[in-house]
């Protein structure tokens, strides 16, 4: 498990009397610099991947058709590729990638003027109307559009290979788009499209915002894989499993628990009726006939008198070494029925603190009306960023208390860790975790109800008291999150052997937000490109170095290339991820609240 | 044995035509040794007689090969099965089916039926010995609905037979 650099340690300021440490709470909810998120929008896709391509370009002395293609063969990891570069050599990188340069050929249409045989039509067809590959394999331009046009629309986009025997180069990909758009320029956008968003589709690091509709943005993260992101959209989820954003459970924890949720309601009582829990994995078993001796998919045979394991030996009356009796048989019963109540348990609580949350984000309006009728009263102190930093703080707290019962459901459940600890620490660790989370949830709880108050009608110097604590409160509720992730961490999740539960760090400033990426200035120019003429459409290029490069590519034109390919996206894409334009607004709340409370109120 | 797959039923693109035209010609003039085309008008489906090659398990057995061309031909591989009976080799299924890997994943457009036909002729001649894949009842009763071979993820055997 790794350490997590919770962000904000440096702010943790026990000393609430210090209304000055508390100030700086203020910066928590608006500070976004330092982001190691970033929104990958339509116009920035190309800049993002510009700097990846270059240092591919420079590293290898190749262009830039090259670097991508040895990019998306290694799925965008420069890592891995510059490994496999400096263990096998830079022959057995590009031969695997399938770029393929033989050096210093003469193209055939250069000394050639009597007619060419293509072999895959075979026919004679005049130098002009040929093509040779960087492999060096020369066939007539219609037959490599054809080609190209089959592969486009089987999806094979991004690797389009040489049409000659056991060649295993790649196509480059300006050739292509030209040939290609000279038949059918709606196949040659796409092309170029599938090119561009490889970055997103075949990348670990990039992910599509899982909005809906979609705004067409995706979410670069540089760092840990397992965090929590907002889109300039609004929407937040887990970067690690594109889910709603549901630490301190783990990504497996939160999808049983989804799947949960939607399954019991209307099965629980069908199969609390109708099967028993396999002894060993658990599942619910159903007999559908037969003698009393039942086996689960996972192999363990049991009794269905009973529920309880046994061997496989018996008959139609009797089980081998086995015997149960009414009593024991109407105990296991309880016990199915036991599990159900468990999770109501955590199921209740789970639901309770999200319909809390939804009631509590209708406070802000309510509050920010308080705030002006206190601020026309003319008091000394005119900052109220007070409340406005605890109705976050409690937001924020809110959705930790409220994840952390499927988490403590799976924590300590069977389902998930059965076999990993006695029952005796199992319940120590339960205790200790459960410490925690009534700690929080009490202060919690606290925390709103102070936010509840009619400060509004509150004399000045009433004001200063609730001020000081709400401040109060607001911190030791981040400092018990805190705690409780702590918890997580090292007590309960850390010592466990398979470390497949990671879980998004606790931030106390609530999820990131992703930042733009910037279209850098001096690339912008060459991201331009001319419309698809013909000739001229290459993809844009981010070149400012290479001379060749820019020559063929920094045509000026009035439109940037990746704006004009949106139009055809519903026509030819349909299912491509473009669509709902509007970003929302700036406003500041939607940093804590859960994605249906977004969604229900507009924000 | 017909497939049902889609693509092999529509009609042929110009560049098919024209090749497959050009292909036949070429055969006409220089068929590949041990293969007989069966002529009929119908130019999206070959017919093809192969006999065994002497000092091989199949020496003088006849065995006929269909060959369907896809409508955009040669960019997309033509569909090769043996009518029924289909030698017994360890990489041909009892409905015909062949696992050779030119068929599907490595095809190249710049591959004909002449060297298809060399191929699946070099790949009876190396056989030891006359039987079926380990897995071809599983196979075969999967396909059971006409299911075309393009149509399956080839796993393809050692290339020494």
């Amino acid at each position: 498990m790794e350490e997590f650099d919770y962000l904000s340690s440096g702010e943790e300021e026990e000393d609430c009397e210090s209304l000055d440490g508390i100030e700086s709470d203020d910066q928590r909810w608006t500070s976004t610099s330092l982001s190691s998120t970033q929104v990958i929008t339509e116009e920035s896709l190309l800049a993002a991947q510009v700097e990846d391509l270059h240092r591919v370009m420079d590293l290898l002395t190749v262009r830039e058709q090259h670097a991508r293609t040895l990019l998306i063969y290694h799925r965008w990891d420069i890592d891995r590729l510059i490994a496999a570069f400096v263990e096998k050599g830079r022959e057995w990188l590009f031969s695997e990638a399938g770029v393929t340069m033989v050096e210093s050929r003469n193209s055939a249409s250069s000394w050639s003027s009597s007619p060419i045989m293509c072999e895959i039509c075979i026919e004679e067809v005049p130098p002009n109307s040929v093509t040779t590959m960087d492999c060096g394999h020369c066939f007539c331009n219609d037959c490599w559009t054809e080609h190209f046009i089959v592969k486009i629309n089987d999806g094979q986009s991004k690797r389009v290979r040489c049409m000659a025997h056991k060649c295993n180069a790649i196509c480059d990909e300006d050739i292509v788009r030209k040939l290609v758009s000279e038949k059918n320029p709606s196949i040659a956008d796409r092309f170029k499209r599938f090119l561009l968003e490889s970055y997103i589709e075949d990348n670990k690091k990039v992910k599509w915002c899982p909005s809906v509709p979609h705004c067409g943005n995706a979410i670069r993260v540089d760092g840990d894989a397992y965090c929590e992101v907002e889109c300039t959209c609004g929407k937040q989820f887990c970067f690690s499993c594109s889910l709603e954003a549901h630490s301190p459970c783990s990504c497996p924890m939160w999808d049983l628990w989804v799947k949960k949720c939607q399954d019991e309601s209307e099965s629980v009582n069908w199969m609390t009726a109708n099967t028993k829990p396999c002894p060993k994995c658990n599942k619910p078993v159903e007999k559908n006939g037969g003698c009393n001796l039942v086996s689960c998919i996972c192999g363990q045979p049991f009794c269905w008198l009973c529920g309880g394991a046994t061997g496989r030996d018996h008959t139609w009356s009797s089980i081998a070494g086995h015997s149960c009796g009414r009593y024991n048989a109407a105990d296991k019963a309880k016990r199915a029925e036991t599990d159900l109540y468990r999770y109501m348990h955590y199921y209740n609580r789970f639901k309770g603190h999200m319909d809390s949350l939804t009631l509590e984000t209708k406070l802000k309006a309510s509050i920010q009306e308080k705030v002006s009728i206190v601020e026309s009263k003319n008091f000394g102190n005119k900052d109220y960023s007070w409340v406005i930093n605890g109705l976050y703080r409690l937001f924020r707290s809110r959705r930790v208390l409220s994840y952390s019962y499927p988490f403590a459901f799976y924590m300590f459940g069977e389902d998930l860790f059965g076999d990993d600890m006695t029952e005796k620490i199992r319940e120590m660790k339960k205790n200790l975790f459960e410490d925690q989370q009534q700690q929080l949830e009490s202060h919690v709880e606290k925390l709103s109800s102070l936010l509840e108050e009619k400060f509004d009608e509150f004399t000045e110097e009433k004001i200063r008291d609730l001020r000081m604590h709400v401040i109060n409160f607001s911190v030791s509720v981040d400092g018990l999150c805190l705690k409780m992730y702590e918890c997580i961490e090292n007590d309960l999740l850390g010592p466990l052997q398979h470390a497949i539960h990671n879980i998004a760090p606790y931030n106390s400033k609530g999820i990131e937000k992703a930042s733009e990426l910037p279209i850098f200035q001096d690339t912008s120019a060459n991201l331009k490109s001319t419309k698809i003429t013909g000739a001229n459409n290459a993809l844009p290029r981010a070149s400012t170095t290479n001379e060749k490069r820019a020559t063929d590519s920094s045509q000026p034109s009035s439109s940037g290339l990746l704006r004009e390919s949106s139009s055809m996206d519903e026509n030819i894409c349909s299912t491509r991820k473009r669509s709902r334009k509007d970003g929302r607004g700036d406003t500041l709340i939607d940093l804590n609240l859960p994605t249906w409370v977004v969604d229900k109120n507009g924000f | 044995m017909t497939s049902t797959s889609a693509q092999s039923r529509k009609t042929l693109s110009k560049i098919a035509c024209n090749r497959l035209q050009k292909e036949l010609a070429e055969w006409q003039v220089n068929p590949p040794a041990g293969f007989k085309h069966k002529v009929t008008d119908n130019l999206q489906r070959w017919v093809i007689e192969v006999t065994g090659a002497s000092g091989t398990l199949y020496t003088g057995e006849l065995y006929q090969l269909q060959v369907d061309f896809p409508e955009h031909y040669p960019m997309e591989a033509p569909q090769v099965i043996f009518l029924p009976p289909a030698p017994a080799h360890p990489h041909i299924y009892s409905n015909g089916h062949i696992c050779l890997d030119i068929l599907y994943d490595s095809w190249s457009p710049a591959m004909t039926v002449s060297s298809i036909c060399i191929s699946i002729l070099s790949m009876l001649s190396s056989s030891t010995v006359k039987q079926r894949p380990v897995d071809n009842d599983r196979y075969v009763k999967n396909c059971r609905n006409g299911r075309s071979p393009k149509e399956t993820r080839w796993w393809f055997h050692d290339d020494k037979v």
